[in-house]
């Protein structure tokens, strides 16, 4: 059920040095690929030392580590959530086509495919910045506009969701052509990803809106840790495992283009420090049905272990409440769930407040209307996470399927 | 993406087999294919790509490697979208980078030569069509042997590579695409505060 880099992580990132670690239009070159080299040189952890022991890892082992880029599904779904993750929603510019978009979506590809490799791309004009991939992913998402500019029908999914009773949206924070995430561990290597994604999409789209969000530094806990938001709460425990059946079925696309894509729905939702600080421990677990010590459902246990929806208190109340937040979100319905992989943000408050600081809430799922629109309805209705909880941003995107070394993402909607 | 032609593979081939076979029959000192392979079977050419640029002069940049245990030299380079030539950057009494062109590119045995912002190119000097982002532009590479290499390079925005054309030291307020590659003693002062003769450098900037 966790978010266990032992687990899934391992699946997909590799660590050790890149095995593109290979000098690319490295300005004053060979100075710096001998550098590159004997950085790369001295591979990872498994080795034996004389005397028995294990070679502990490189203290850079973080930075090297790769996640794939190609593969049937795009990185950044499977892949245990980043410390660090930039989303940028960006529009076509008028008069964009479908050519247009192959020529995007090929430069955005190539470039997205060496930067997670620790690869330098061509034309960087910083490219030490590049050199340390800290399991980068670049996953990009289609908004309606965009694939009604490829001349295809979008699937009934997508589109901005239906408006909920709790919704406080800024069209600031809504919507968009063209999504690219980019996550690592290292906050550098987000910064200049996106610079240079930014730099390829410039001629064909501009800016709607970019957000950034962060979750614990790797290294700083165990791995396998379910993140905490920043009211304090384990956040992510219950969660389909990335590579199980069940994920399979819940999250991938299984028809046209989008086989083996999935969606992602992207909430900027603020959170209300100051209310929140008015609320004290029992009433903070009772809102979401779950302990803060150790996430477990108040009805004891483990953070892993089933919440029991029926036991009652002395009271003859049920000891997780009608309101809690993981009962409304529970659905009788098992095809009624999500993946989901947020974030928090900590922007600069506004002039007189000390805090905006709140969640980007993303799930991917294989269909919008029939996985995530009815938990939220019912959240909507009955939730009391909503007194502090305000969706302030919205975006729908479907994610396309992932690309062979030749190929790009977005080919089975373009070509 | 890359293609290979050698005009005198035929004779050579067949030379170098005739020498293969008398000297194997007489036991005698190995032949030197080397000399004789065509220049553009040693080489390759990784990490093309040019600087897209609407109207006027960009260049285009990469790794040659040569893989021969002689020096190979570039005698030409030439793309179906524009005249071409090849470029150096060299320091001038004053102390600025200009760029030059120069008559050939000589890339070391079993080394490699680079052509990067700031330092040797291939220049493409005035474009029949817009370089768009995105765009795959064909280039062929001539040897001094005649054999020739082809690839094509990917269009980026970029935001270096500032060439301005300034035909001779004298005549800077001359147009810029007068007379290109006419004159191999012309000269572009990579100088990003000469306002002179810019073109098309920042062709998607739009904002
Ligand atoms: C800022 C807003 C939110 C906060 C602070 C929050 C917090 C939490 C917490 C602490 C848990 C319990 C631990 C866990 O299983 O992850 C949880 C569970 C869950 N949340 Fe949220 N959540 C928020 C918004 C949402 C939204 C918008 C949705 C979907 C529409 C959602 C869906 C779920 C689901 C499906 C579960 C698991 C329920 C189960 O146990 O089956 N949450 N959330
Ligand atoms: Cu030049």
């Amino acid at each position: 059920m966790s978010d266990d880099p032992r687990a899934a992580g391992n699946r997909d990132a590799h660590t050790g040095p890149p095995a593109g670690l290979r000098r690319r239009q490295l300005l004053g070159g060979a100075a710096i690929g001998a550098g590159i080299l004997g950085a790369g040189a001295g591979g990872f952890g498994l080795a034996a030392r004389r005397d028995g022991t294990a070679e502990p890892p490189p203290e850079d082992a973080y930075g090297t580590a790769t996640v794939p880029f190609h593969g049937k599904h795009q990185a950044g779904i499977l892949t245990t959530g980043q410390a660090h993750a930039t989303l940028l929603a960006l529009d076509l510019r008028p008069g964009t086509g479908r050519d247009d978009l192959r020529r995007m979506m090929r430069l955005l590809s190539q470039d997205a495919a060496r930067l997670t490799q620790g690869e330098v791309p061509l034309a960087d004009s910083e490219p030490e910045l590049a050199l340390v991939p800290a399991r980068l992913t670049v996953t990009f998402g289609f908004g309606p506009g965009l694939v009604d500019t490829a001349g295809q029908a979008p699937p009934s999914w997508l589109a901005a969701l239906p408006g909920f009773g709790v919704d406080r949206l800024d069209p600031a924070y809504c919507d968009g052509d063209l999504l690219i995430e980019v996550a690592a561990d290292d906050p550098v290597t987000v910064a200049h990803a996106v610079r240079m994604l930014l730099k390829d999409a410039r001629a064909f789209t501009g800016i709607r809106w970019t957000q950034s969000g962060f979750r614990r530094a790797r290294g700083t806990e165990p791995g396998g840790t379910t993140m905490r938001n920043l009211f304090g709460q384990i956040d992510g425990t219950v969660n389909p495992a990335p590579g199980s059946e069940d994920f399979d079925q819940l999250v991938w696309c299984r028809e046209g283009w989008l086989a083996d894509g999935t969606s992602l729905v992207i909430r900027r939702i603020h959170m209300d420090l100051e209310g929140w600080d008015r609320l004290d421990r029992p009433g903070r677990e009772q809102s979401v049905g779950r302990t803060l010590g150790n996430g477990a459902p108040l009805t004891g246990g483990n953070e892993h272990d089933e919440p029991d929806f029926e036991a009652l208190n002395a009271q003859g109340f049920t000891v997780i409440p009608p309101f809690a937040h993981i009962r409304r979100a529970r659905s009788e319905n098992p095809r009624e769930r999500i993946v989901r992989r947020s974030y928090n943000y900590d922007d600069p408050p506004p002039a007189g407040q000390i805090s905006d600081s709140g969640m980007i809430f993303m799930s991917c799922q294989a269909d919008v209307d029939r996985q995530f629109v009815p938990i939220q309805r019912r959240l909507d209705e009955l939730d009391l996470l909503n007194q502090w909880t305000t969706p302030v941003g919205s975006a729908v995107f479907a994610v396309p399927p992932g690309c062979g070394a030749d190929g790009y993402i977005g080919e089975t909607l373009l070509e | 993406m890359i293609t290979r032609t050698a005009r005198r593979l035929t004779a050579v081939t067949a030379g170098a087999l005739a020498a293969v076979l008398l000297t194997s029959c007489a036991g005698g000192a190995q032949p030197e294919p080397a000399e004789d392979a065509p220049a553009a079977d040693a080489v390759t050419i990784d990490d093309v790509w040019v600087k897209a640029a609407d109207e006027g002069m960009t260049s285009a940049f990469g790794v040659l490697r040569n893989a021969a245990e002689e020096p190979v030299t570039v005698v030409e380079v030439r793309s179906p979208i524009s005249p071409m030539e090849l470029h150096e950057t060299v320091e001038n009494e004053a102390g600025e980078m200009l760029m030059r062109e120069t008559t050939e590119f000589s890339l070391p045995a079993g080394g490699e030569f680079l052509l990067e912002p700031g330092g040797n190119h291939f220049m493409l000097m005035d474009l029949a069509e817009p370089v768009r982002p995105g765009d795959e532009v064909a280039f062929t590479i001539v040897f001094d042997d005649d054999s020739t290499l082809d690839f094509s390079a990917v269009a980026k925005e970029y935001g270096g590579a500032q060439e301005h054309y300034v035909p001779g030291e004298e005549d800077e307020h001359e147009g810029h695409a007068d007379g290109a590659g006419s004159d191999s003693d012309e000269q572009h002062a990579e100088d990003e505060h000469d306002g002179h003769g810019e073109h098309g450098e920042e062709g998607h900037d739009d904002e």
